[in-house]
């Protein structure tokens, strides 16, 4: 068997494996491992099972998850949340899926203070899905609003993910900010319009509430979410005036929870627990997959998979168009089993000088990569947005049904990634505006 | 609970301890550093290391028996679901074949990793000051390492039809419902 | 045979487009024999580049010594005294004679330096260094008094140091997350070669850039170690165009560093970004740290990290560098460096019994 073959080989047991139920950290390890120990020999798979696991894990970019996860479970268990979705139950009362709406639009926010859109799901997943649930919201559209929405995180600067690309690309980061600010926000409307329109007919999915509420009640009502808003606007603060980082801001959000949580005196050592024995079982469930897929990472690079997906762009090369639906159908393909880094180190090096020989602006690559790879994100059998939201609902929801709910979300991607395929001025127009 | 749960669940507890008080060493000590930082002027020293190198490191590695004994591991059920019984159970079986092995070989293999950061004594020097690194490399092997005997307690329980003696004694699985939370 | 290569680099970098000329040496060398294939960041990444290539999940591996202070001690050592720069003449050709130095050095000086690499499954075969280091601000530095005060992100613990000195305040940070903690506010300026103004597009954030301070360079770099296996079980011409593609490499990395310092600084001025030289006042400063911080950093490495021939490198080493000071006078090119590192040190390994 050639190394490609081999790869092809335990990719399929990666699928079978995974779909009969064998947890999917440990089927990415076995598979890599395995994999690893057919193409290059032993000691390379023993090699490898001992560098990469601690190597991945002990990053500092990556200690923002657990923190920001932990943040939203204090502001769960402190009860914060609870009055952010009354406010936004009565404003939204007339509005078909207005809780929803609200979620996608509690994402963006979170999005513009996170670059990572693990982090923005953990920290939303908590403080929105249960409120949701609370309200009979079906529990597909619940869990998937969620997951789906925070893959606005990654679009909507910052972005560790375009961070990356640019100085692997040599790109100016700021121009891929501004471009994946409109894909972000564009991606928002698109969410709310697909809610707003499934809502409307079939209303089952978010039981609307009966009567509206009158005005001293909406006002009353916003009064009571002052501590979300104080935790928002201090973290936002805290970024924007150059008091902390992004990775920082996590730790940060989570301390400054606590703070408000005791002024609002509901910070019990109960609620401390549950939300540190939480934030412990989400991030270990979380952690062992990335570090698995990080493993599957090496192996396909190491089996030529990047040579062979290659001439597979190549043979849609007739058009740029046709070339960039080549591309877009490998990133699909990726980001079905692969976290984005990895699949972004995969592929770019074989990836840009193709698209740069078609003619593609590289910020304008940027921005839609970024956008493939957060679909990725959501899409299975490996989608960590979605085992985030698992890991934050528990028993509430079925991992298949989250899937299912966000299938609807997908389908605005790609209409997305079409609109910025068929229109490129919508991702350049505003770094060209900053141009001058 | 038979002793052998209770053993475990003891151990588990203890590792997920450590990882409860990494999350909030983590808030605190990044908190701290900011704070010092920006109102004077005086970072903490070392803060990156600790966290990438320690807090990181335990809080994904040591609550791995936790899930393990919660079977929260996450997994896909659609197909699942629908199986007849006793492929489900062979299936089960299956996962805990592969669960064991897996977390006992990079038990092993970080085990030997560890040993040898030790024999050199790696340390990292942050402004002036020494920290030690080698017991972050202890960390993996501690959880890979009960997570394996968790599973393997899970598969001779499966495997001989009796109860593990884990589901109503684990402290996480009885949070994770957020419904029962909202008392 | 075909050998994998990892490197922790964009392929658009220094250091990637001298690894593809490495390749392309390696394969010219033995009529295509012996082909190395580069891996820029997909394989292995800089931290995980040491252990990897000692467990062959790499067959040739860029590793930089800093990441593993303890298993590459004394290597570690000679590049802890790159602040040695600063006390020579400041006419650009610093990086070639650094270069030429710590190779001879390493090669032909530092037997317990190739033992701590043999320790780890690997032959040193080639270095490389990056220009001087310079301050890439958000406010003016115009005179090294201006640094007090300052939030300066620092890496490695000479430059902590060269910060605490002179009254600023280091902040150490992932290369990466300088971009937005220079535009946010959270540094005033990063301590960073030229070249990174343009690899991490700081170009964009940057207002104010004062070369040469701190100075010194980065020389932590073992290029193209080749795992120990492997470089046993190649014949000994596969050997020999391994150490001409070190050489090319080595010389690569280096005069690749050089030229994109240059475009790096006209892509500044172009943006409009003022660029402070250092007063003599200022440089003075920075040499008298500079003698002092050396037996600091010598002290360090017999107590902290127990390299016992600390002294005697102390006083080897400057004199290596000297005499490449008056080698490197002349360099002009690329081909130029990598035949004076081939006639002075490559030419004299014998690859029939190095690193076996
Ligand atoms: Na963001
Ligand atoms: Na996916």
């Amino acid at each position: 068997m050639t190394d490609l073959q081999i790869a092809v080989a335990f990719i399929a047991a990666l699928f079978a494996l995974i779909l009969v139920r064998i947890p999917i950290g440990i089927a990415l390890i076995a598979v890599s491992f395995g994999g690893l120990w057919s193409m290059m020999g032993w000691n390379v798979a023993w090699g490898a099972l001992g560098v990469i696991p601690h190597s991945f894990v002990s990053s500092w970019v990556l200690s923002s998850i657990p923190a920001f996860l932990f943040m939203g479970f204090i502001c769960y268990h402190t009860r914060m949340t609870q009055g952010l979705f009354q406010a936004a139950q009565v404003w939204l009362s007339a509005v078909p899926g207005g809780l929803a709406i609200a979620s996608v639009f509690g994402c963006a926010g979170f999005a513009a203070v996170t670059g990572s859109s693990v982090a923005c799901s953990a920290a939303m997943g908590k403080i929105a899905v249960p409120e949701m649930m609370r309200h009979r919201y079906d529990a597909e559209l619940a869990t998937g609003t969620v997951a789906a929405a925070g893959t606005i995180g990654a679009l909507i600067p910052p972005s560790i993910l375009m961070i990356l690309y640019g100085i692997i690309t040599r790109q100016p980061i700021s121009d891929l900010f501004l471009g994946g600010l409109v894909i972000g926000a564009v991606t928002m409307l698109g969410y709310v319009l697909m809610i707003w329109l499934r809502v409307r007919l079939n209303p089952n999915l978010a039981p609307g509430v009966d009567e509206a509420a009158s005005w001293s009640e909406r006002f009353t009502a916003l009064g009571q979410t002052w501590p979300v808003f104080l935790i928002v606007i201090g973290v936002f603060a805290g970024l924007f005036g150059g008091v902390f980082t992004p990775t920082e801001a996590g730790a940060v959000g989570a301390a400054l929870s606590c703070a408000v949580a005791l002024i609002r005196r509901s910070l019990t050592l109960k609620a401390v627990r549950l939300a540190v024995a939480e934030t412990i079982n989400t991030t270990a469930a979380l952690m062992i997959i990335a570090a698995g897929a990080s493993l599957l990472a090496r192996f396909l690079t190491l089996s030529g998979t990047g040579a062979a997906l290659s001439d597979f762009i190549l043979s849609f090369e007739a058009s740029p168009v046709t070339l960039m639906i080549g591309i877009v159908l490998v990133y699909l393909l990726l980001g079905m089993m692969l976290e984005p880094v990895g699949a972004m180190l995969l592929t770019l090096p074989i990836v840009i000088p193709l698209v740069d020989h078609a003619g593609f602006s590289l910020i304008w690559f940027g921005v839609v990569l970024t956008k493939l790879l957060e679909i990725g994100m959501i899409t299975p059998p490996v989608g960590m947005n979605v085992f985030v939201i698992k890991g934050v609902v528990g028993d509430l929801a079925k991992l298949s049904s989250i899937f299912r709910g966000v299938m609807w979300f997908v389908l605005v991607d790609l209409l997305i990634v079409g609109l910025c395929i068929a229109w490129p001025d919508l991702v350049l127009f505003l770094p060209a505006l900053a141009a001058g | 609970m038979n002793p052998i749960a209770k053993l475990l669940s003891g151990a588990s507890g203890a590792l997920g301890a450590i990882a409860g008080l990494a999350v909030l060493a983590l808030v605190c000590h990044v908190t701290l550093d900011v704070i010092l930082r920006y109102v004077f002027n005086a970072p903490l020293n070392g803060t990156i290391l600790f966290v990438s190198t320690f807090y990181m490191v335990a809080i994904a590695f040591l609550p791995l028996a936790l899930v393990e004994q919660g079977d929260n591991h996450i997994s896909v059920e659609l197909l699942f679901d629908r199986f007849p019984g006793g492929l489900r159970r062979a299936l089960m079986i299956l996962g805990q074949v592969l669960t064991v092995i897996v977390a006992s070989l990079i038990a092993i293999r970080s085990g030997e990793e560890a040993l040898g950061k030790y024999a050199l004594g790696t340390f990292s020097l942050e402004g002036g000051t020494k920290f030690i690194t080698w017991p972050s490399y202890f960390i993996l092997p501690a959880g890979f390492g009960l997570m394996a005997l968790v599973a393997l307690w899970r598969l001779i329980a499966a495997l001989l039809g009796i109860d593990s003696g884990f589901r109503g004694h684990n402290e996480i699985a009885a949070y994770m419902p957020a419904e029962e939370n909202h008392d | 045979e075909t050998l994998n290569y990892a490197y922790g680099y964009p392929e658009s970098s220094a250091v990637g487009l001298a690894a593809v000329r490495f390749a392309d040496e390696v394969s010219q060398k033995t009529g295509g024999e012996l082909t190395v294939q580069p891996f820029s960041m997909s394989l292995l990444s800089l931290s995980e580049t040491g252990p990897g290539l000692r467990d062959g999940m790499a067959d040739i591996g860029y590793v930089l010594t800093p990441y593993y202070s303890a298993e590459y001690a004394t290597s570690l050592f000679l590049h802890e005294l790159n602040p040695l720069v600063n006390l020579g003449p400041q006419d650009g050709t610093a990086p070639l004679a650094y270069t030429g130095a710590i190779l001879e050095y390493t090669l032909t000086k530092c037997p317990e330096c190739l033992s701590e690499f043999a320790a780890q499954n690997q032959v040193y075969t080639g270095g490389g260094v990056t220009t001087l280091y310079g301050l890439q601000c958000t406010q003016p530095v115009a005179s090294i008094a201006d640094l007090k005060g300052k939030r300066v992100r620092t890496a490695g613990a000479g430059f902590v140091r060269f910060a605490e000195h002179f009254g600023a305040v280091g902040v150490p940070l992932p290369v990466n997350e300088v971009y937005e903690a220079l535009s946010q506010g959270v540094l005033d300026c990063a301590m960073l070669s030229a070249p990174e103004l343009t690899n991490y597009n700081l170009t964009d954030v940057v207002t104010d850039i004062t070369p040469n301070i701190p100075g010194g360079l980065f020389a932590g770099v073992a290029s193209t170690n080749v795992n120990r296996d492997v470089w046993q079980r190649l014949t000994v011409e596969e050997r020999e165009a391994v150490l001409w593609g070190a050489s090319q490499m080595t010389a690569g990395i280096t005069w690749n560093f050089v030229t994109q310092e240059a475009e790096a600084m006209a892509a500044a001025e172009a943006k409009g970004i003022s660029i402070h030289q250092p007063d003599e006042a200022s440089q003075a400063s920075v040499r008298e740290f500079v003698e002092a911080d050396l037996q600091t950093a010598a002290a360090i490495f017999r107590d902290t990290y127990g390299v016992a021939r600390v002294d005697e490198i102390a006083a080897d080493f400057p004199q290596m560098l000297e005499k490449w000071r008056g080698l490197v006078s002349g360099v002009d090119s690329h081909d130029a460096l990598q035949k004076l590192l081939w006639d002075q040190v490559y030419s004299k390994i014998d690859p029939a019994t190095y690193g076996l």
